[in-house]
């Protein structure tokens, strides 16, 4: 892991989805306001370090310290994010929050640093499988034993994507991978999503020595299909 | 950036730990500095107080090198020479 910087670790595509975010910081804010629901998941706050790693302008974060949290890093590698994130959190609740501009692929902290690790969709916005499994070693890598993982995924099938369907299985053929597509945001900017089965991302959370406690798909606004994949994981000492 | 964040921190690449931390300005917080890593020689840049640890390919030359000049007498000779990327 690490250092290797020619195989499989696309230079272009993620500097694109950090350029795309920090063009569409202003605006996200208004509209992703509320946490995900899937973030209470992650379990009793007080006292603990929490890395919310994907936190943009941070939705989850500021209630992670509500919570209790002593430590919030707030980590993400759209810096224009992280401003709008400080504009708008009170004080009070900056001191406990620490934004930290980095790459899930390359983590900047030593071995066991948080308790609670919320890694709230962001993976789907990482380009190829590999890059998903190095950022999910990462993850585990810098969560403490017995510490809590909730990671959420954008579902392959969903109602949103379903008339794409047939183009997102053919994207391999294409020199993709099953599930990649590109969702705009307005005129701004498009963004890369990987589409995920619940399956996959199981496999990327056992990939990386994480145990799985709970995997289930979760409907925001849909009635019958998921739109998320919640895996909650812990790892085990 | 507050100081306390300096015992998790560690080198995104090398991950060598800790980082020197050389404050160029600060009020409630480290608004401007610079972390170096001993282990590898790379420098990450903390600017409007938020530390800015990406890897290699991440980087913007431009941003990095305007930095650099902005700060050029506080930074270490070691790292305007020989420092990395």
């Amino acid at each position: 892991m690490g250092g290797g910087k020619k195989e499989g670790l696309d230079e272009g595509e993620r500097r694109e989805v950090m350029e795309a975010f920090d063009r569409i910081a202003q605006n996200f804010h208004h509209t992703r306001r509320t946490p995900w629901p899937s973030l209470k998941e992650i379990g009793d706050c007080r006292g603990r370090r929490v890395l919310d790693l994907g936190a943009g302008t941070g939705r989850n974060a500021r209630r992670i310290a509500e919570w209790g949290a002593s430590v919030v890093v707030a980590a993400d590698t759209s810096v224009e994010m992280l401003k709008v994130l400080r504009k708008n959190t009170n004080k009070e609740r900056m001191e406990r929050i620490h934004p930290v501009r980095c790459d899930a692929l390359y983590l900047p902290f030593v071995p066991s640093s948080f308790d609670r690790v919320a890694f709230i969709a962001t993976i789907h916005h990482i380009p190829k499988r590999e890059n998903r499994e190095v950022a999910m070693r990462e993850v585990a890598r810098v969560t403490a034993d017995g510490g809590t993982v909730v990671a959420t995924a954008w579902v392959l099938f969903q109602r949103r994507f379903l008339r794409q369907a047939p183009k997102l299985i053919m994207r391999k053929v294409r020199g993709g991978e099953v599930g990649d597509t590109y969702v705009s945001w307005g005129k701004d900017a498009q963004r890369f999503y990987h589409l995920f089965t619940l399956g996959e991302l199981k496999g990327t959370v056992e990939a990386s020595g994480l145990s799985i406690m709970k995997a289930y798909g979760e409907r925001i606004s849909s009635r019958v299909l998921p739109e998320n994949w919640v895996v909650v994981a812990q790892k085990r000492g | 950036m507050k100081r306390r964040l300096l015992d998790i921190l560690a080198c995104p690449i090398c991950k060598h730990h800790p980082l020197e931390l050389r404050v160029f300005e600060e009020k409630e917080e480290i608004d401007e500095g610079i972390l170096l890593c001993t282990g590898c020689g790379r420098w990450y840049p903390i600017i409007e107080s938020i530390p800015h640890m990406l890897p290699d390919d991440l980087r913007d030359r431009k941003e990095d090198a305007n930095f650099l000049l902005k700060w050029k007498r506080l930074i270490p000779d070691a790292v305007l020479k020989e420092g990395k990327p």
